[in-house]
């Protein structure tokens, strides 16, 4: 167990020494000053201040949620295959450590280190709120753990997918995932002409293996005013921590059969 | 090491099977170009590494510095490894196969990059390790390094073993003898060829070599007897090289898998 261990914390100081994170805290820093400026030039005059202020927020947690999506592909995809590529995993790998434990230690540090400038970006929020004076509410959570879990989504899936390939190729095929609801709506389309229309059954079935990231855009639920309610939102995460969970577990699976050698990864 | 996975058979290390946990435990290993996470600093990563040998946190910091003091890395300790040159980069891969005090140390080309001194210094330090009980399982290109620390030899050519044994059985015993006199009378040098030996004045000095000692010795005598004056008598030895040559034929091969 106190290999796992030691392999998360080798793959935070990793990421940590990358100077990721102050990559992160400028751009987000950047994008705070950027939504600020730009809303003020584009929010008609007269507008109230609580609006805009609202506005500044939810495009604030909209830009930093897509820089922490960024975050969770550069890490998914590259950490391992950096290992692999590279040959570093064979000094982790001929010290005693079990081939799962370094899966889900690399897993559990690139997840830690997703935490961590997740933090940054709440604590820039909590700011944000702050100053703005805006009341910080639940629904603002819900925002917050939906990013959090979609970004873990696409960790795993492009985590899972280097181990097979180039990291590009991972990134890709992880945005693909990320997406793929929209390609199951057009698959059950496609159908229609052919078994007649699809049960929203089978849609749900063809959509399962993706993780509805349509449903679950609630930014855009917040702007439209149609936020997803409680039941459905549980469901929904529910689906997004098992997909992470399942993407993980298949890693495991197939990084204990792999063969590990210099010349063997492109 | 349990890096790639068996076809079939079985192979066990230090009474474990081979890439089991346990074994890898008291395993050393140092791959040829071995990749390190370059933004780390030497006793860090060392650290790191010390971990997963659940080593408690006194003697890592001991043992670190020490080993670190052996091969001369103590002083750029601060450093990030990208800065260390190829030497003090082979050197710290040595330094991360012998953090856990290894039973058994695996090494692949342990002194590519190093210079003399270095070179020098890694074979110093094998031979230790070697006398207080560790088994040095080591792979090279370099066979003068090969006769020095090793005490069975296996030689491979296209993937396969050719020759494996002690160092001994594979050079076997004396090449043949050199012997060297001052100048004698034609008559007793006829006397010398008539042996069989092949005479040829070098130097001022009459040369001969010949692998059979019987017939070495009666060179001597017949030297002697002529009152000749014996310069040198030198018995010599194949190397691990002239073997080599002689398994694996004197051209290089397509790919470059002979080892020893």
């Amino acid at each position: 167990m106190s290999g796992l261990f030691v392999q998360a914390r080798l793959t935070v100081r990793r990421a940590m020494a990358s100077r990721m994170v102050l990559a992160v805290v400028l751009l987000a820093l950047l994008i705070l000053a950027l939504t600020s400026v730009g809303l003020t030039v584009v929010v008609e005059e007269g507008t109230s201040s609580s609006v805009r202020s609202e506005g500044v927020m939810v495009l604030f947690a909209l830009l930093a949620g897509g820089l922490g999506n960024f975050v969770a592909l550069v890490l998914g995809a590259t950490l391992v295959r950096t290992d692999l590529r590279e040959g570093t995993i064979l000094s982790v790998l001929s010290k005693p450590i079990p081939r799962w434990a370094y899966v889900v230690g690399s897993y559990g540090g690139s997840v830690l280190f997703l935490m961590l400038v997740w933090g940054i970006f709440v604590l820039l929020f909590l700011g944000l709120a702050y100053v703005l004076e805006v009341e910080v509410t639940r629904t603002h959570a819900w925002i917050l753990l939906g990013r959090v879990l979609l970004a873990l989504v696409l960790l795993s899936t492009a985590f899972f997918f280097s181990l097979f390939t180039s990291a590009w190729v991972a990134a890709a095929l992880a945005l693909i995932v990320y997406y793929g609801d929209s390609f199951a709506a057009l698959l059950a389309s496609l159908l229609r002409p052919v078994v007649g229309t699809v049960s929203e059954r089978t849609r749900a079935l063809l959509g399962y293996p993706f993780p509805a990231t349509d449903r679950l855009d609630f930014l855009y639920g917040m702007l439209s005013g149609q936020l997803l309610d409680t039941p459905a939102v549980g469901l929904l995460f529910l689906h997004l921590a098992d997909y992470a969970a399942v993407m993980l577990a298949l890693a495991v699976w197939v990084f204990e059969r792999k063969d590990i050698g210099p010349g063997l990864e492109s | 090491m349990g890096f790639l996975r068996p076809t079939r058979g079985c192979a066990f290390v230090l009474g474990h099977p081979a890439g089991a946990r346990e074994a890898r435990q008291r395993i050393g290993y140092l791959p040829e170009g071995y990749a390190f996470y370059t933004a780390f600093a030497a006793p860090i990563l060392l650290d790191i590494f010390g971990r997963f040998f659940r080593l408690p946190v006194a003697e890592r910091r001991t043992r670190i510095e020490r080993i670190l003091k052996d091969f001369d890395l103590w002083r750029a300790r601060t450093l990030p490894i990208g800065k260390y040159s190829r030497g003090m980069r082979q050197c710290l891969g040595l330094a991360q196969a012998l953090v856990n005090d290894p039973k058994l140390l695996i090494l692949d080309e342990p002194t590519s990059g190093l210079d003399p001194r270095g070179r020098r210094m890694v074979r110093e330090l094998l031979l230790r390790y070697k006398s207080e009980g560790a088994t040095v399982f080591l792979c090279s290109h370099i066979l003068s390094e090969v006769e020095t620390i090793c005490d069975r030899v296996a030689i491979l050519d296209r993937g396969r073993i050719v020759r494996e044994g002690t160092l001994k059985e594979l050079i076997g015993g004396h090449r043949g003898y050199e012997i060297r006199f001052a100048p004698i009378e034609r008559m007793m040098l006829d006397r010398v060829r008539a042996l069989g030996a092949n005479v040829e004045l070098v130097e001022g000095e009459c040369r001969t070599f010949v692998t059979d000692e019987l017939l070495a010795q009666r060179i001597v005598e017949v030297v002697r007897s002529s009152g000749g004056v014996l310069k040198a008598y030198i018995p010599t030895m194949r190397t691990l090289e002239e073997v080599f040559l002689e398994l694996t034929g004197r051209y290089l091969a397509p790919s470059s898998s002979e080892e020893a």
